[in-house]
């Protein structure tokens, strides 16, 4: 286990007008989790909007400890940065290792972190369907708009399956393409449709074609938004790997013949839809134009 | 859930024969206990991208270069999509193009 936590200045991504910073992973030995003094000094060095965490990790295995994820959170909250934790692998742990995901503790229900967690989803068994866990919170806090506090969940912190990391996502990177599953369920669905209007957000509504993996559609009268376009003629702004028909994982993942249905978008193309410069506005709304389809400068 | 579990044991025999592989020509490797990778720390007379390449063409095993996630000089293994068989097949071309790559790089070290 290597304790080393110093590398060498990490590598500027993408310019513009924002700077995204990887963790260096080297020098070697190749470090077995995130090197914390790192990030401290990456929080104390500039302003920094999000942090992305990737446990267990790729592309080193490493599985983050329960502590260690607590202290990026706490620093985190401390920077005042988003902190997103990918847990895409949680359930491929070997040897005994356990994971923890940051998301269920009591912690952050205690803290009212915001934190949007990527998981496998639980009934459709797919190395790459990601589930994120988004606090409401954190989706309130995004359009400034309190009046939608009472009908919150009541749980503080709540999982959502399947296709929302896509309605996520879209939230800061407009057009809004909501994907119709039979894990969403319809109030979430009608809750969260209300909260994106609210928000200024144009929404465009869709539907995966039904099918085995998609589940059958909704019956008309719980799917009052469902338009009938189907996936490939909606044009996820941003999701080129979704578009193109390529996995962004490369030789690794053995799902190369995955229909583009099944493909999520990786953490980078989240960070950079996040990270885009109009989720940094001047009065915190996120908004989107149904006609142009993306925003200027959008990749 | 379940069906996750039962995949990742059954990666558990792929692991374990990779990390065997990479413990034999890659000393400096992590054995980490997440996902479905290990992440290769190449010997420094090997070059990463001919390493790629080589194992590629000449081995027919794909790996991905570690500089694409900011680590020069590794490669990251994945055993995650290999039946038992394809990964004893794998391996053996693995391990022999590990092989000849550090050996050749030692050749090249001796001649300068």
């Amino acid at each position: 286990m290597s304790s080393s936590a110093q590398g060498p200045s990490p590598r500027v991504l993408c310019s513009q007008n924002v700077r995204i910073e990887r963790d260096p992973l080297s020098p070697f030995p190749i470090l077995d989790r995130p090197p914390l003094q790192h990030l401290r000094s990456l929080l104390a060095a500039s302003p920094v909007k999000m942090v992305v965490l990737t446990t267990p990790g790729n592309p080193t295995g490493a599985v983050c400890p329960e502590s260690l994820l607590k202290e990026v959170a706490a620093l985190c909250r401390k920077a005042g940065a988003w902190l997103v934790v990918d847990e895409s692998y949680e359930h491929f742990l070997h040897e005994g290792a356990r994971h923890v995901s940051l998301c269920a503790s009591a912690y952050v229900r205690e803290s009212n972190l915001d934190v949007l967690i990527f998981l496998p989803t639980r009934n459709r068994p797919s190395l790459y369907c990601i589930t994120p866990c988004l606090s409401v919170s954190a989706l309130m806090r995004l359009f400034h708009h309190p009046h939608l506090v009472p009908s919150l969940p009541s749980r503080p912190c709540v999982r959502f399956p399947g296709r929302f990391l896509t309605l996520v996502v879209s939230i800061l990177h407009p057009p809004i393409v909501l994907l119709q599953s039979r894990f969403f369920r319809v109030d979430t669905r009608v809750f969260l449709l209300q909260v994106l209007r609210h928000g200024g957000v144009a929404v465009r509504v869709s539907s995966l074609p039904p099918g085995p993996e998609n589940g059958p559609p909704f019956p008309p009268r719980h799917n009052p938004y469902a338009r009938g376009h189907d996936f490939a003629s909606c044009g996820v702004g941003g999701f080129g790997s979704w578009e193109k028909g390529e996995s962004h994982h490369g030789e690794g993942g053995g799902r190369r013949s995955l229909p583009v249905r099944r493909m999520v978008p990786s953490a980078s193309m989240l960070i950079r839809a996040l990270t885009h410069p109009f989720v940094h506005n001047t009065n915190g709304n996120a908004v989107g134009s149904e006609t142009s389809g993306r925003l200027n400068g959008l990749p | 859930m379940q069906w996750v579990q039962r995949q990742v044991a059954g990666l558990t025999d792929c692991r374990e024969r990779l990390w065997a592989v990479l413990s034999k020509h890659c000393p400096g490797s992590v054995r980490t206990e997440g996902a479905f990778y290990f992440l290769a720390q190449l010997p420094p007379h090997v070059s990463e991208a001919e390493a790629v390449h080589r194992l590629a063409t000449e081995y027919r095993v794909l790996c991905t270069p570690g500089e694409a996630f900011g680590a020069p000089g590794t490669l990251r293994l994945s055993y995650g999509s290999l039946s038992p068989a394809e990964c004893m097949d794998a391996l053996g071309r693995l391990d022999a193009g590990l092989a000849a790559l550090i050996k050749e790089g030692t050749d090249n070290i001796s001649k300068k």
